[in-house]
């Protein structure tokens, strides 16, 4: 079964193997993004169930050992340079899921193996959000983590390190702005448009939150979150933004220069275009109203 | 002694800078500012292995200083990136 989505205005196109249950427990993430349009395909997915295939292929990168989360994946290339990903999960020797993609990550094929443990679809998410990473670098699309909202017709992006409350101040926002609403509480997807305004887009991956919209908003700023005792927004040098931002959009260490340079202009243009802020805060109340405040007052 | 892995330097808003790409938690957000000849002898050493003699040696070449002053303005140099976490031994 092949179905057609439009996902930050790439098409895609998954082909699944049928009753295959790790694309059962997340397909309905992808629904809000299927499509009929014809437009050509920026990604081709095929995703079966077999055994994991060993091939000839040289390891390239490894996790460093405080990038290892539940899923690690190493990659590989192997004789003809296609790119090679095997994510295991931590506390397992055998890979979970295999995937290939070619030079240019414009299909991405990928075996999950046949023992079908129950979080597999954890390990399918983080592929498929790789393979639409990769393939669609080379437009100029940018996957951001951070947890995004939308109020007054505007997107604010709160990034940070993990664990420093981004998508408690987004909620915070939610319970106490009105009119608030979120767009995606982990990784949305950034694009410059044709008339240079940077516009966000929700996507189908949104960490724990359920929150898969397929919508987009006009950038009104990002905001680096940071705990503090105390509510403060303070706005970034124009440095400062840059090296936030590089920390906060994907980056896979083995893409070519070129696909290093594309990241790296457009996140230098959307320093140019969008203020970044830092909001030291606690999670309370007066810390979205605070940041709201702020962020309202020099728009 | 070398630059660590991880690190790239850019020209970004007109000025070169250091920063760490990839998903290193110790150096998210941090940027360093690089001065001219900073940012030749980044150039020069990004992927060797070097002692402060190859980097006054660098200094000599470049700027014309006399030897002494070069030791001492490498040594310096190489300290403020020992402080910056720019090194490994």
């Amino acid at each position: 079964m092949t179905k057609r989505y439009i996902i930050a205005e790439n098409a895609v196109t998954i082909t699944v193997e049928d009753d295959l249950p790790a694309w059962e427990m997340i397909e309905a993430r992808y629904f809000p993004f299927e499509s009929d349009q014809s437009q050509d395909p920026t990604l081709e997915v095929d995703i079966k169930c077999s055994s994991i295939p060993e091939c000839e292929a040289e390891i390239i990168y490894k996790p460093e050992p405080n990038e290892i989360g539940p899923t690690i994946a190493t990659v590989a290339r192997d004789t003809v340079g296609s790119f090679i990903f095997e994510f295991t999960h931590e506390s397992e020797s055998q890979p979970r899921l295999w995937m290939k993609t070619p030079t240019d990550f414009s299909r991405a094929e990928i075996i999950l193996s046949p023992e079908n443990k129950n979080d597999d679809y954890y390990f399918l998410t983080h592929a498929l959000m790789i393979a639409y990473m990769l393939a669609t670098s080379a437009n100029g699309t940018l996957l951001i983590h951070s947890s995004c909202v939308v109020y007054d017709g505007k997107a604010y992006l709160f990034k940070g390190k993990s664990g420093t409350g981004k998508s408690t101040h987004a909620r915070l926002w939610l319970q106490n702005i009105e009119g608030t609403r979120l767009l995606n509480d982990d990784n949305p997807l950034i694009r410059i448009s044709d008339d240079g305004t940077p516009m966000v887009y929700g996507s189908p991956w949104s960490g724990k939150t359920p929150c898969y919209r397929n919508q987009s908003s006009p950038i009104g700023a990002f905001v680096r979150i940071v705990r503090s005792a105390d509510n403060e927004l303070r706005p970034l040098s124009p440095l400062k933004a840059y090296a936030s931002l590089t920390a906060s959009v994907a980056f896979m260490p083995f893409v070519s220069e070129k696909l290093r340079e594309i990241r790296h202009k457009e996140i230098e243009r959307l320093v140019m275009t969008v203020t970044c802020y830092e909001m030291l805060c606690r999670p309370d109340a007066d810390a979205a109203q605070t940041c709201q405040a702020g962020l309202m007052a020099n728009d | 002694m070398k630059i660590k892995k991880g690190f790239t330097m850019r020209s970004v808003m007109g000025q070169n800078v250091v920063l760490a790409e990839g998903n290193n938690a110790d150096s998210f957000g941090k940027i360093i500012t690089l001065n001219s000849s900073a940012a030749m002898l980044w150039e020069e050493l990004k992927g060797k292995s070097f002692e402060t003699e190859d980097v006054a040696d660098l200094l000599v070449a470049k700027y014309g200083i006399d030897r002494d002053q070069a030791l001492a303005d490498a040594a310096h140099i190489l300290t403020l990136m020992t402080e910056k976490g720019l090194l490994e031994m």
